[in-house]
């Protein structure tokens, strides 16, 4: 059991907490879309500091030597390649939203729509 | 070879196939006849391995030989395989009928890549199901959200844009939730092997650390499964996607993320812990409750068919997390009976809209006055598919809702009747907004009778008549389903 509490898991809640923000209350998709990798970086960092220890090393047998956990690192490079993956098709879709409605913000789409 | 192979070759066929049908030469006809064979034989063999499952009980495949929990698992019991033949079964039936609804509307050179993206999603989807390691749901189910955003931007008008832009949006926000869950699970329990996790969290009921966990992971399913209040993504998506996209959601999405739910509510974090410790069953069934009021009164106050049939979803989701949240067997016999048979009723009617809508060029309510006269065939299977909305006897959905209600009284939960009553009511107003202008209403000279063509009304017919097989011939059906329940109440 890893001793939870340090700086960088408050750092990684807040980045969770700004990257939800932003998703639910920018009105610009593009901010939208940045938010979500905020929150998804913000989730990163939790799994990563989750797997430190104090004075460990990389995951290299040795005599007597502390590892930080191999596993959070893997996991989360999966999940990166994931969170480039949703940006890149949320960004071909704002490319095509702003071709077809001339705009990416939230409000203007909404009263094109209603037109 | 095949044989033993099964469980991981149900995946690997959809996801090589795939990137084959994308390399191969751009003929809609050679990726749509690939397409086809590949999910023709997942069909197949997911029933061969339902077979097997409920002769020799529990199917366990060890991904490149190594053994759980240092490698990945699947777990094939009775509850995956009867999704696995859902999502399989719906898939290829849906495939057969692209040809004639789908094909003629895409253009030419990209139907390739939108059958490569479709076999994509197939493969996260089977993937979740057959999936006995945690980390792997999450994966695969970013592989099925993907997939599924750009199949829905597909969709004709500017508006599938922004609807796929939207169901991006809240779909990355569950999928991120379910990521952050597992994290939590993962930190406290040091395995992602779900029957391990499962065994470790057991002794962790009081930990803050698993209660946000859980609570972050049952809010992203709740999401993936457009579980009321968090639907707001599913009637946009569903009425703005190409019909033949909307009918695989329909039959599948939903009912996959509900799948994952259930898996974890019951299997991995176990009875004890989801609904002793935490109160999260009280929180499905008024979850439940207001999903069947709501959700039909929106489905009743549409003007469109196919917006009509996106509300319906969210108030039929709302009986499958009922049983759900009752957690006895007769209240999960009716959720599982739910949750297959709105797949395939609900894949058999977009597919039904498919058809008209190619004759009629518009699903508006108006344009479907005297639709009997001009496709009598077509208007029956709207009326079989709309009376299975209602829980008519003689469909599966009455069956379902009948043990719904039995487990309602042996539960002592005798009021949540109300709802699920009015519910069917509202359900019955919102399938005679549809019924009076096909049936009722008189056209003078309208057009002659010229029915949709075989291709496109057959692969409808043989989902909504599995309905109606099933309900005149329940007991390969409810055996099936209530060996599902068992498993669910047994842990593993």
């Amino acid at each position: 059991m890893p001793d939870l509490p340090g700086f960088h898991h408050l750092a990684s809640a807040i980045l969770v907490c700004l990257g939800f923000h932003a998703v639910l209350s920018k009105s610009h998709l593009v901010k939208k879309l940045i938010g979500l990798g905020v929150l998804q970086t913000g989730v990163f960092l939790f799994f990563i500091s989750a797997a430190a220890r104090d004075g460990a090393t990389a995951p290299i047998i040795e005599e007597g030597a502390t590892y930080a956990a191999p596993l959070p690192h893997v996991l989360i490079l999966t999940a990166i390649v994931v969170g480039v993956s949703v940006t890149a098709v949320g960004l071909a879709l704002a490319v095509r939203i702003q071709a077809e409605y001339g705009t990416c913000e939230i409000d203007d789409i909404h009263s094109a729509e209603e037109r | 070879m095949i044989a033993k192979h099964l469980p991981v070759l149900l995946v690997i066929g959809p996801l090589l196939t795939s990137l084959v049908v994308m390399l191969l030469p751009r003929r809609p006809m050679v990726s749509w006849t690939m397409t086809v064979a590949v999910t023709t034989s997942v069909l197949v063999g997911s029933l061969a391995l339902l077979r097997r499952v409920l002769r020799e009980g529990t199917q366990l495949y060890e991904l490149g030989g190594w053994t759980p929990p240092m490698g990945i698992g699947y777990r094939v019991d009775e509850l995956n395989a009867l999704f696995l033949v859902l999502v399989s079964g719906v898939a290829a039936v849906v495939t057969w009928q692209g040809k004639w609804s789908l094909l003629p509307t895409l253009d030419l050179e990209k139907v390739h890549l939108f059958y490569s993206v479709y076999l994509l999603c197939l493969t996260g989807l089977l993937g979740i199901v057959i999936t006995g390691d945690a980390f792997n749901v999450y994966v695969l189910l970013e592989v099925s959200s993907l997939s599924t955003y750009a199949l829905v931007a597909m969709g004709p008008h500017r508006r599938a844009r922004l609807a796929g832009f939207n169901y991006l949006i809240l779909g990355s926000l569950g999928a991120t939730f379910v990521l952050l869950g597992l994290g939590y699970l993962h930190v406290m329990t040091g395995t992602l092997d779900m029957v391990e996790m499962s065994q470790r969290l057991a002794p962790l009921a009081d930990s803050t650390a698993v209660r946000a966990g859980i609570a972050f992971l049952v809010v992203g399913f709740l999401l993936k499964g457009a579980v009321f209040p968090l639907h707001a993504w599913l009637p946009d998506a569903y009425c703005e996607a190409p019909t033949g996209v909307a009918a695989m959601l329909s039959g599948t999405a939903t009912k996959v993320g509900l799948y994952a739910l259930a898996r974890f509510l019951y299997c991995v974090l176990g009875i004890e812990l989801s609904f002793s410790a935490l109160p999260i069953d009280e929180l499905l069934l008024l979850a439940s409750a207001a999903a069947m009021i709501l959700g039909s009164w929106m489905a009743l106050r549409q003007t469109d068919l196919k917006r009509l049939l996106a509300y319906s979803s969210v108030a039929q989701v709302g009986y499958i997390t009922l049983g759900l949240g009752l957690v006895d067997q007769a209240g999960l016999v009716g959720s599982l009976a739910h949750a297959l048979h709105h797949g395939v009723v609900k894949a058999g009617l977009f597919l039904t809209v498919a058809a008209l809508a190619f004759r009629l060029g518009s699903t508006e309510l108006s344009s479907l006055r005297g639709l009997s006269r001009r496709m009598p065939v077509t208007s029956g299977l709207l009326l079989v598919g709309l009376l299975g909305l209602v829980g008519m006897p003689l469909t599966t959905g009455f069956l379902s809702k009948l043990y719904l209600a039995r487990s309602l009284f042996a539960t002592d939960r005798i009021l949540f009747l109300v709802p699920m009553a009015l519910g069917s009511l509202l359900a019955a107003a919102y399938a005679w907004r549809v019924i009076r202008p096909v049936f009722f209403d008189r056209v003078e000279d309208g057009p002659d009778r010229e029915e949709a063509s075989a291709g496109l009304l057959v692969p409808a017919a043989v989902l909504l008549s599995t309905s109606l097989v099933f309900g005149l011939w329940p007991t390969p059906f409810l055996t099936a389903v209530q060996a599902a329940a068992d498993r669910l109440l047994a842990g593993f």
